[in-house]
């Protein structure tokens, strides 16, 4: 495979969408995010080449990592036809009908390598007449969006003037008061503090019902409820100002080390080695990577209520929409997101059906429907996509690390039994995590920390 | 790989570090993101593509 079909599996649409909502957002971890989707992809580039080892366990544990990652990344085309006025499966069903016939075509294996540059280049033309249509270069908007005295809902935004709509359950934090209308019949959950303990109040509502809020309270959302806010009112759960937006604040560093490790591994999990000269995969992750944190901060300078629905792809479809000069964009980037779904799927079959030999068509047709089936429930991408990346760094990434070699033990490869370790410890930790001691709940919060090295010393010790 | 992965490790300590650092502003925008969004990826593109010239058969 070469490099560039590698780091396709990496480029899919829900990272890139993660990263322009978290730096949409503020979100502490934001600047290192950015710098890590980056990164990561790059040190699995210059991992050592090693020729994988055919082998069901290894397999499976392949398998496992791409169904999960392919779920991530369908799910934001779901996401994407409801924000353009469809229906959520629309999305699901278009995307999944056009990769399973691109991979399961006999004809033609360019394709991936076409469609990411296609999505690629689109994605960065249409961040060039953001920029155009705002007059600001990335870092005068950075500079714009820092100076914002408060984040607040514009008489245009589609949250005034129509409803917005929640893609999955959502907790809304009040710093003032608001005056909602329901836009969608559902169940609204209010938490009020009242003294020193809380009250939780709730309501099933009706369209047309307003519903206040006073500062201090949460709103528990569900995924597809629609809701109409105020104009000129704070948006909830943003940064206060533009300079609180801009400071982002301090991180727990187990959690970052968490974050680093999960990307750093499951990149070097699911990305190949590059052979010499292969320059375009480095640029291409360069201007990807950084045309998504660019996206971010003009959606906090234009339009900075755009990750308030949850969706990773909001702030890439709405932000055009909000922009005079940029308006008719949204569909030529939901094109561009399906083009980058369809180049990271392309990696993943290769992946897939290099060890599942015979049987990889019918293999990979099930991780297709499953993936499907897994992204039409309101699971967070970035979870489904941070489980994926975790499964690899546990079973592919800790036992490769260990060092190459032919060692056998029992007749089967020792890589297989690091994949059997690393799995197990990285699955047991997620299934225990509600029974184990509060002290180690971080750690169970990040089980890569814990799979991966098992993962690598089974195997060292079996060598 | 160790090279590119120690160029992760200032943006790291600027986020975990009390007193928020990478938020000191440099021409306008903080140190974080002049680290993370410049300094850093162009680095690890640079490093990346050096090595890919060189050290591979």
């Amino acid at each position: 495979m070469s490099a560039l079909r590698g780091v396709a599996a990496w480029t899919g649409p829900v990272l890139l969408g993660v990263v322009t909502t978290r730096v949409a957002a503020g979100a502490p971890d934001a600047p290192l995010l950015v710098l890590a989707a980056i990164v990561a992809p790059l040190v699995a580039l210059l991992q050592p080449r090693a020729a994988e080892t055919p082998h069901p366990v290894l397999a499976g544990a392949v398998v496992v990592s791409a169904t999960l990652v392919l779920a991530a990344s369908i799910a934001p085309l779901g996401d994407a036809a409801l924000l353009l006025g469809g229906q959520r499966w629309y999305g699901i069903v278009l995307a999944t009908s056009v990769l399973l016939l691109l991979t399961l075509s006999p004809r033609g294996h360019g394709w991936p390598v076409a469609a990411l540059a296609a999505g690629g280049t689109v994605l960065v033309l249409c961040l060039v007449l953001l920029a155009y249509a705002t007059g600001l270069s990335p870092w005068s908007a950075w500079r714009h969006a820092a100076a914002r005295p408060a984040l607040l809902f514009s008489a245009h935004s589609p949250w005034v003037t129509d409803s917005g709509w929640f893609a999955r359950r959502t907790t809304l934090a009040f710093e003032e008061g608001h005056r909602l209308l329901v836009v969608v019949p559902g169940t609204f959950r209010v938490v009020e503090q009242e003294g020193t303990g809380h009250v939780v109040r709730q309501w099933r509502l009706q369209a047309g019902d307003p519903l206040s809020v006073r500062p201090g309270d949460r709103l528990i959302v569900e995924a597809g409820s629609r809701l109409r806010f105020e104009a000129g009112k704070r948006v909830p759960g943003a940064a206060l100002s533009g300079a609180a937006w801009a400071e982002a604040g301090s991180v727990p560093l187990v959690a970052s080390l968490a974050g680093l490790a999960t990307l750093l591994l499951g990149a070097i999990g699911l990305v190949p080695a590059a052979r010499k000269r292969e320059l375009v995969a480095p640029l291409a992750l360069l201007v990807l990577g950084l045309a998504a944190a660019c996206w971010g901060i003009y959606a906090v300078a234009a339009v900075p209520e755009t990750m308030l629905s949850g969706s990773v792809v909001e702030p890439l479809l709405r932000l055009p929409g909000a922009l005079p000069g940029a308006r008719g964009l949204a569909p030529l980037v939901a094109l561009a997101l399906l083009a980058l779904l369809l180049s990271a799927a392309g990696a993943l079959h290769e992946r897939v059906t290099a060890l599942a030999g015979a049987r990889g068509p019918a293999v990979w047709g099930g991780v297709v429907v499953v993936a499907a089936v897994a992204s039409c429930w309101p699971f967070d991408p970035w979870l489904l996509l941070m489980t994926g990346l975790g499964f690899a760094a546990a079973t592919l990434a800790g036992p490769r690390l260990a060092g190459p070699g032919p060692a056998r033990v029992m007749g089967w490869p020792v890589a297989a039994f690091g994949a059997l370790a690393g799995g197990a410890v990285f699955v047991a930790i997620i299934a225990l995590e509600p029974r184990l001691p509060i002290a180690l709940v971080s750690l169970a919060q990040s089980p890569t920390l814990v799979a991966a090295p098992a993962g690598f010393l089974v195997v060292k010790l079996l060598r | 790989m160790v090279v590119l992965s120690l160029l992760l490790l200032p943006v790291l300590l600027l986020a975990v570090l009390p007193g928020s650092p990478g938020a000191v502003r440099l021409a306008g925008v903080s140190l974080a993101w002049w680290y993370a969004g410049v300094v850093g990826p162009a680095l690890a593109a640079g490093v990346a593509t050096a090595f890919l010239v060189r050290s591979r058969e």
